[in-house]
């Protein structure tokens, strides 16, 4: 019946993975994920409450007194991955595979100093539109992601959280596409917003061009998992 | 202190079964580095639940990766069928991969998640239907019905290919 089948995938399971070996810092990484999270238990508010107090908190940071405390090292999540670089800056990864968790995503951005709103189904910008984004947030490599779906592509941006002015945070605005062109793909769109004045609105952007008011280079729209441009 | 001892305690745990379970969990996940992520969140499970667990912390934290898994392909079925619809991704090419055996790796990945692991436990963790059955929450008949599907693709898959071994494989 299926016995050479049964053979070979019980032998190539065991040999792919013979070599694997967990990481030094697995059991590090997990007991910070498990202090992050109870941390967040603690203060005694819900989800949605821990995330409106720690932006609040970071926008009279922003104002008031100096930047954040800011962790090092390298948050992984199934959906990202968040890296703090020597100069500061922090490094974004996105798993294209994976639904983009936006509660754990502004979470782990503020650990490194970085204040964010992210939403999953709505996007929010502010008017007149803030500028200075391009100092903020850079692609890895430049342009990549912007106005085509890259299938198979982890959408990879870096962030510098010295170059968000005060009293202003980005708006990361993450939609899953379910009709149009890009239906099938994940959008996800980054400005600067002013933390005390925006609006909020569930229509995705185009990601062909800045949303309205915003300067091509103070936007970025990441495109991804989708079918790709055609004939690629 | 009590922090401390745990964090200890979870490094030597790590450190003894951490390269056993991050196998099974890079099976599950399909990637090693998806393996390394899926392990760490079944760790944190554990050290939030430490004091309600029994016996073996393993087996709490092999439960803990079935579920996680299961979880995560329940949450992703959407974006998943999406993904099969839009990007169905280039064919295996058996005549590139080292080995047959690495082929029938690279297509694992490829079945559905449920059929997947349902291999991955009567295969690779050498799990009997029943206990299969029992990790995944599910039926002894689904578990086999899983089996066979899952095998016969694998099947399908290798013999579809163009390397001699598969050629021989489809004989």
């Amino acid at each position: 019946m299926s016995s050479d089948m049964e053979e070979l995938a019980r032998e190539g399971m065991r040999q792919v993975t013979a070599t694997l070996h967990a990481s030094p810092d697995l059991a590090a990484r997990a007991y910070e994920q498990h202090k992050r999270r109870r941390h967040a238990g603690f203060t005694g508010l819900g989800v949605a409450g821990a995330a409106a107090g720690t932006a609040l908190a970071l926008g009279l940071t922003g104002v008031l007194g100096p930047a954040p405390a800011r962790s090092t090292g390298t948050i992984r999540t199934l959906s990202f991955t968040l890296v703090s670089n020597a100069n500061g800056t922090a490094t974004l990864t996105i798993n294209p595979k994976e639904l983009l968790d936006p509660t754990a995503l502004q979470s782990d951005l503020a650990q490194y100093g970085i204040p964010a709103k992210v939403t999953a189904g709505s996007f929010c910008t502010s008017d007149p539109a803030l500028v200075g984004f391009s100092q903020a947030v850079t692609s890895n490599p430049s342009g990549e992601g912007t106005g085509t779906p890259q299938s198979g592509v982890q959408p990879t941006i870096t962030i510098d959280p010295s170059a968000i002015p005060s009293g202003t945070e980005l708006s990361f605005g993450y939609f899953q596409l379910t009709s149009g062109q890009y239906a099938g793909s994940q959008q996800a769109d980054v400005v600067l917003i002013d933390t005390s004045s925006y609006t909020c609105t569930s229509t995705p952007p185009d990601p062909n061009g800045p949303p309205a008011g915003y300067g091509e280079s103070d936007s970025m729209s990441l495109l991804y998992g989708g079918p790709g441009p055609a004939g690629s | 202190v009590q922090d401390e001892d745990r964090k200890r305690t979870l490094e030597r745990f790590v450190a003894e079964r951490g390269d056993r379970l991050l196998r099974t969990a890079a099976l599950l996940a399909g990637s090693p580095d998806g393996g390394e992520d899926l392990l760490q969140s079944a760790l944190e499970r554990l050290l939030r639940n430490w004091r309600r667990i029994d016996g073996d912390p393993e087996n709490y934290v092999r439960r803990t990766l079935y579920n996680l898994a299961v979880d995560g392909w329940r949450r992703q079925r959407l974006w998943q069928r999406k993904a099969v619809l839009t990007e169905p991704g280039p064919p295996v090419d058996l005549t590139a991969a080292v080995d047959l055996r690495d082929a029938v790796i690279r297509m694992l990945v490829q079945l559905p998640p449920r059929q997947r692991a349902v291999l991955v436990l009567r295969y690779f963790e050498q799990l009997s239907e029943a206990e299969t059955a029992q990790a995944l929450r599910c039926s002894v008949g689904t578990v086999k019905s899983a089996t066979s599907r899952g095998l016969a693709r694998l099947r399908e898959l290798t013999a579809s290919g163009h390397s001699p071994q598969a050629r021989a494989l489809k004989e």
